[in-house]
């Protein structure tokens, strides 16, 4: 059995992006319509708007939440070509309602791009405050904190010309010291001449400077990548969403001598087609055992590998086709209202139980 | 485990445990609080035979609580005060007619809280002395409450700049605090002034935590304090805040020290490492009246004279909480289970 | 674990089919779900946002004591496994103590059941359908893997086994015989069906029982089946005869049963005959008895007890096929009852990963397993996998209640015990628990301590002193900093009190300052705060000297924030008029010195040239005094 909560998001045009926070407990979205919402959810499952502001002038692709060390921070890049840091503090003011109000503050106004910028992502916190966006022009650029109180002060460290338009980045979250800190870049150029789309950067201590270290010969346009966390393995995960998905592993090859050859030994650890169609996101649980993929076809699949790392289709969430509000409503209890300086817009949770497992050789999902 | 070691599962985590005490006859009741459940629960448990005869605990009712438990107190036979971990203290009574329920006299909600923000804060922990209640809480404050009145009598907001997280009352108008750094601040209620009296540390090496306090039942100016790296320092508060004995005690923090009621030379202490421990000082008992008041807790870490033995084998998740009647205790931990512990020699 | 599982279908309510959706993870088992409408589609957008997760059975109440109680288990047997020597009956005593949690837990979802409404009773009739089935697949297990069977002649562990879960007809022949009433027969239509119930167990003492109490007790067929049972030989290790010996002697016996019956001896009654022909072992027989048993492994037990007593475990996995075959089982248990007959273990975890109890069952048996020894799972390229197969099931489980808001202790007790992954696991999971009180946070904090994560423990404070600072709780904040042994942190709420004292000239948390220790030197702005705070001590309770001598070596000591240097040399002015000469002549030529260096703030301006008055004044009266006591 499933439990389904359902949340009116309140955007007036298509969300293209959700980011939880670090617990699973804050929302963020973001829409076409030029806003961005944070909702908080309660003790009880519901989840309120706690927060809605216009942050770019053109469609919001994607949000992003920072470490929880760095307090409660946003990322977000449009089409507007910016991105921007948005900081969520607690008023000081002493006027009626002023204190304790919570709200949000653009820290940071990234304006470099020329071109819509297409991703956004904090590195892990490990590297400290750093952002990495990519944009159409083909260009990823590392912004710093240095000072990681103070977060409206960013400098452009580096911008890597990857020479495509890029679509989508990752970091690679492995906390481990023993590799450099790494980033994978994905284009969807549609031109399937070019070697590969998808690019490992990594950034050398000694010459201080990020190069691309190796290419993954995927010629079809690349519409998402994520970085699966480490947990300790010999090889890093990359799951990339293209013309179907693929789950890779790179071993880094232990090898002093830089070579001519590959810097990674890489394996295709899973491939499937079975959304038949474009696959368009991505996406880890936070300790990257199951892995989502959307695709066109109108289905988010859940895959995982077993424990001779097997990789399988474990679940696949669909549209049951019904458009009618026959739900009924959650009766969860709300707790009393404690914050009573902040707005609490109620959102319209609603509460459902989804079908029973069936076939009997239905794969456990755990 | 041993043989008079008897474990109830219960379904949630608890974080009190309180006999519900008789005059003159054995206590068959008793009061658990529940943390950590998006709704908690204060239940009312009696003894009940089962078809071997043996006796074990029922639940007669249940009250829903929002927040963690984080305090159970009884001030009179059948009246007791719980705080929350969401900044209410509730005074609830049990109630017998037409049924067993709670009954709630009264509520003080929201009255730790943190004003920046206004977000509720814990309440982490009440004392009473006789119809008074002092509850302090993470947002600094301290709260006299009065079993009668809706109002609190008197809240000192700044109390101390850290979280506290205990309180004890020593006398009608002396409690003592302790907080996250350790800081133990004596309050003399007759100063309207906003500050302690005196102020002094659980440990001076490490800046522990104070995590409980307990007084002496005919000696109050005794006290026992625990920190959360599982020591016990005990102060003779007549003299000076200078520790009388301080000694490293339990692995992790200790979570309640017990004086027996009846039998002071009885301390039970438990901890957050899983360690349920009865010292017992019962052939040095007359030490306490000695011309010289030197304290049988004077002597402890000093020398062998008190026997201490764990009652039970080491639990794998924290004990949060005891109480004893006569020679019966009860302890509940974060296994979801409440222990009944039987014969105990005192 | 085969290639032909289907994915399980999850549909969305109010979702139309085909409908472009996007997945993203809210943290290790909740997704949520929105929709992206494919291109060129004219329907109006719904902005509508769907939490999904699964229902986890044991965070129901009911189950939730079978999970904790059931930990301790685990836990004991984590210890058992580092001690050397024969852990096998310790091991057996552990199996035991599971059942009997199963059992305990059977039984009170039984009460419950008894006592509630019909829309909760469906979902408890379910858990006891669940956990029945596992208990008894697990003292199936215990039998053939934990536990030593003498001479490894498993048929009395079976016929135990089989009584135990299938007590019923047992029951209605006791309560038969209490009433020693002649003519039973007649008295209870369910006379035979004992009889025969008995039989199949192998229970002949009470089959004997129940046939002297029949109406023709007397009848020399009656009489001659009561000496047939009463000398049916039973095998027994320790009955003094080999299996040869026992064989021979049995074979004789039922060669004589075998002869009696072609003779018609038992023709007066049908059923005694049919039971007579099931005892002689007759093929035919036992699958017309079929009816009167609830699985499979019944009329297995049956067969065995009376075709092949001395069976011993490799020979029972031909039995249990050809039976269960017949009989067309195919429910999870049965299929996991086959494979534990077959000793395919492999098969028997992929089989109880179906039993629905959310990987309970799978992890705790194959850790118990494993412990024993007994688990050898090899794969494809004939490589032992056994570790990982162990460790992926308890890592799942120990999974699975770390998503519960309540079970995250229990859930990282069985994280710790996974050499491999475990720690690295549990390192996320612990960071990504929502904190709630201190309270809380110390018990997170203490996990994390006992698994040496010291960068989690620094993290979590960390981000507690965050939050406290936004509570406006800035002396919180900086204890949260100290535990968290940040320097870089604690350097910054140092200088949030010395920027506050600047703009509003009060120091706060004076009770948390005066009072820091050797704390003080966890950074330098920390140093310079404690110090100061001890300077405006000194000063306001009049110690003058010790305040001045505190401010000369503030001064000097480099801690200084360039900010903060007027209000230093500001404080100096008073300290320098006062009425004893406290400061010495070398003080004064630092503070020249430093007014130098340090005088150009805007704020000391209006303030510069009688500070350097000041120190003119004091300097002729220190050294007109210090003169004074070279002379003496």
């Amino acid at each position: 059995m499933f439990e389904a909560h359902s949340i009116n998001a309140e955007h007036k045009d298509l969300i293209h992006d959700i980011a939880y926070d670090f617990y699973g407990q804050r929302m963020a979205t973001c829409s076409s319509d030029h806003y961005v919402k944070v909702w908080d959810e309660d003790e009880h499952g519901n989840w309120h708007l706690s927060a809605s502001w216009k942050a770019h002038s053109g469609p919001v692709w994607k949000v992003t939440w920072a470490h929880p060390e760095f307090g409660q921070v946003l990322a977000t890049c449009s089409s507007d070509r910016t991105a921007a840091v948005w900081e969520e503090i607690v008023g000081e003011g002493s006027g009626p309602g002023e204190r304790g109000m919570r709200h949000w503050v653009r820290r940071t106004n990234l304006v470099d791009s020329r071109k819509s910028v297409t991703d956004v992502k904090f590195a892990p916190k490990t590297l400290g405050l750093l952002l990495a966006t990519c944009s159409e022009d083909g260009v990823i650029r590392i912004y710093e904190a240095p000072d990681v109180m103070n977060l409206s002060q960013w400098t452009l460290q580096h911008d890597i010309s990857c020479k495509l338009q890029c679509s989508c980045l990752s970091w690679n979250p492995s906390l481990s010291r023993l590799h450099p800190p790494m980033i994978a870049v994905g284009s969807d150029d549609s031109n399937p001449s070019s070697d590969g789309k998808v690019f490992i950067y990594e950034y050398s201590e000694s010459s201080r400077r990020w190069t691309k270290t190796q290419t993954l010969n995927i010629v079809d346009p690349i519409h998402d990548i994520a970085f699966a966390p480490n947990l300790g393995r010999s090889f890093h995960t990359l799951a990339i969403a293209s013309k179907d998905v693929q789950v890779i592993t790179l071993k880094p090859v232990l090898d002093n001598v830089q070579s001519a050859s590959s810097r990674f030994e890489i394996n295709v650890a899973a491939q499937f087609s079975d959304h038949d169609s474009t696959v368009w996101r991505v996406c880890w649980n936070i300790m990257g055992t199951i892995l989502a993929s959307s695709g066109d076809d109108g289905c988010v699949r859940l895959w995982k590998d077993n424990y001779i790392n097997n990789w399988k289709c474990v679940a696949v969430l669909k549209g049951d086709g019904t458009s009618a509000q026959s739900a009924e409503t959650s009766t969860a209890a709300t707790p009393p209202n404690h914050s009573t300086g902040i707005q609490q817009t109620s959102s319209t949770t609603r509460y459902y139980k989804l079908g029973s497992i069936s076939h009997p050789n239905q794969v456990p999902w755990h | 485990m041993s043989e008079n070691v008897q474990g109830t599962f219960v379904s949630e985590k608890i974080s009190k445990i309180r006999w519900k005490h008789e005059d003159f006859e054995d206590a068959t009741n008793f009061i658990t609080g529940s943390w950590d459940d998006p709704v908690n629960k204060v239940t009312h448990w009696t003894f009940q035979m089962n078809d071997d005869g043996e006796s074990y605990p029922a639940v007669v009712s249940s009250y829903a609580i929002l927040g963690d438990v984080t305090e159970i107190k009884f001030i009179l036979k059948d009246f007791f005060v719980i705080s929350t971990s969401i900044g209410t203290v509730r005074l609830l009574q049990i109630h017998e007619n037409p049924y067993s329920q709670f009954k709630e006299h009264m509520s003080w909600e929201f009255i730790h809280k943190f004003d920046n923000t206004n977000d509720y804060a814990s309440c982490t922990g009440l004392s009473t002395f006789e119809q008074d209640i002092v509850s302090v809480g993470e947002d600094g404050r301290i709260n006299l409450l009065t079993a009668g009145q809706k109002q609190p009598v008197r809240s000192i907001n700044d109390a101390d700049s850290c979280s506290m997280y205990c309180i004890d009352f020593l006398r009608h108008n002396e409690i003592l605090t302790g907080n996250l750094r350790g800081h133990m601040k004596v309050w003399d209620l007759r100063n309207d002034q906003d500050l302690p009296a005196t102020t002094f540390m659980l440990s001076d090496q490490s800046k522990t935590e104070a995590t409980s306090i307990a007084h002496h039942p005919t000696q109050r100016h005794i006290v026992v304090a625990g920190g959360g790296d599982g020591s016990l320092t005990v102060w003779d508060l007549r003299h000076n805040t200078y520790p009388m004995s301080q000694l490293n005690a339990h692995a992790k923090a200790v979570s309640e020290i017990l004086f027996h009621p009846d039998r002071p030379e009885n301390l039970f202490t438990c901890s957050a490492s899983g360690e349920l421990w009865h010292w017992n000082n019962t052939q040095h008992s007359k030490l306490s009246l000695d011309p010289t008041n030197t304290h049988w807790l004077n002597t402890i870490g000093t020398n062998g004279k008190v026997n201490v033995t764990s009652l039970c084998s080491a639990m794998h998740k924290p004990i949060n909480s005891i109480d004893i009647d006569r020679s019966t205790l009860l302890f509940g931990c974060d296994n979801e289970a409440i222990y009944v512990v039987r014969n105990i020699t005192v | 674990m085969d290639e032909n599982d289907s994915p399980l279908t999850i549909d969305i309510p109010n979702v139309p089919k085909h409908l472009r959706i996007t997945g993203s993870w809210v943290n290790s088992n909740r997704i949520g779900i929105y929709k992206k409408l494919a291109k060129g589609s004219s329907e109006k957008y719904d902005p509508t946002v769907y939490i999904l997760r699964p229902d986890i059975i044991l965070f129901s109440p009911q189950l939730r004591k079978l999970v904790n109680e059931s930990n301790g288990v685990f836990l004991s047997i984590q210890k058992i496994k580092s001690v050397s020597g024969d852990v096998r009956p310790e091991l057996l005593k552990h199996s035991k103590q599971y059942r009997s949690i199963l059992r305990a837990c059977i039984e009170s979802l039984q009460d419950i059941c008894g006592k509630c409404l019909s829309d909760k009773k469906e979902s408890l009739e379910n858990f006891l359908t669940i956990f029945y089935q596992i208990e008894c697949v697990w003292h199936l297990i215990e039998i053939l893997y934990v536990d030593v069977v003498p001479g490894d002649v498993i048929l009395p562990q079976l016929l135990e086994w089989i009584r135990f879960h299938f007590p019923s007809r047992e029951l209605v022949a006791v309560k038969i015989l209490a009433q020693k009433t002649i003519g039973a027969d007649l008295e209870y239509p369910n006379y035979w069906e004992a009889v025969i119930g008995c039989a199949l167990h192998g229970k002949l003492d009470l089959v004997r029982a129940l046939l002297a109490l029949h109406s023709k007790a007397d009848h020399p067929a009656f009489v001659m089946a009561e000496n047939v049972l009463k000398t049916m030989p039973i095998y027994n290790v320790y009955g003094g005869y080999s299996i040869d010996g026992f064989t021979t002697c049995w074979k004789r016996w039922q060669l004589e049963l075998c002869s009696n019956l072609n003779s018609k001896a038992f023709i007066v009654d049908t059923n005694l005959e049919m039971i007579m022909k099931l005892i002689a072992g007759e093929q035919d027989m036992l699958w017309q008895f079929s009816q009167y048993t609830d699985a499979w492994y019944e009329l297995l037990a049956a067969k065995l007890f009376y075709t092949s007593p001395c069976c011993k475990q490799p020979e029972l996995s031909l039995h249990a096929n050809n039976i269960s075959k017949r009989w067309q089982a195919n429910r999870p248990s049965d299929n996991a009852i086959r494979a534990v007959m077959e000793s395919n273990l492999h098969r028997v975890i992929k089989e109880i990963q179906y039993m629905g109890d959310n990987g309970w069952f799978a992890a705790h048996l194959v850790d118990l397993l494993y412990a024993c020894g007994k688990l050898k799972i090899l794969d494809r390229d004939q490589v032992e996998v056994s570790n990982q197969l162990h460790e992926s099931l308890i890592l799942e489980y120990g999974n699975t209640l770390m998503g519960h808001r309540s079970l995250w202790q229990c859930g990282a007790s069985y994280l710790i015990h996974c050499p491999v992954q475990g720690l690295a696991r549990l390192e996320i999971l612990l960071q990504s628990l929502p904190m709630g009180s201190e309270a809380r946070v110390n018990k997170i904090l203490d996990i994390a301590r006992d698994n040496k994560m010291d960068h989690i423990v620094t993290s979590i404070c960390k981000i507690q002193g965050l939050k406290s600072m936004k509570q406006g709780r800035l002396g919180n904040a900086l204890a949260w900093a100290l535990k968290a042994q940040d320097s870089g942190f604690t350097t910054y709420i140092a200088d949030q009190f010395l920027k506050r004292y600047a703009e509003y000239g009060e120091l706060d948390c004076r009770d948390l300052l005066e009072n820091l220790g050797f704390c003080m030197m966890a950074s330098d702005r920390l140093t310079f705060l404690g110090k100061y705070c001890e300077f405006h001590q000194m000063y306001s309770i009049g110690e003058f000297k010790e305040a001045a001598s505190l401010l000369v070596s503030l001064l000097v000591s480099n801690l200084t924030p360039k900010y903060f240097w007027s209000i230093l040399l500001s404080d100096a002015i008073p300290l320098l008029e006062a009425k004893d000469v406290i400061l010495s002549s070398s003080d004064c030529f630092e503070l020249l010195r430093c007014v130098e260096a340090h005088g150009d703030d805007l704020k000391f301006q209006n303030k510069i040239e009688i500070f350097r008055l000041a120190v003119a004044r004091n300097l002729a009266r220190a050294l007109s005094l210090e003169g004074c006591q070279v002379e003496h």
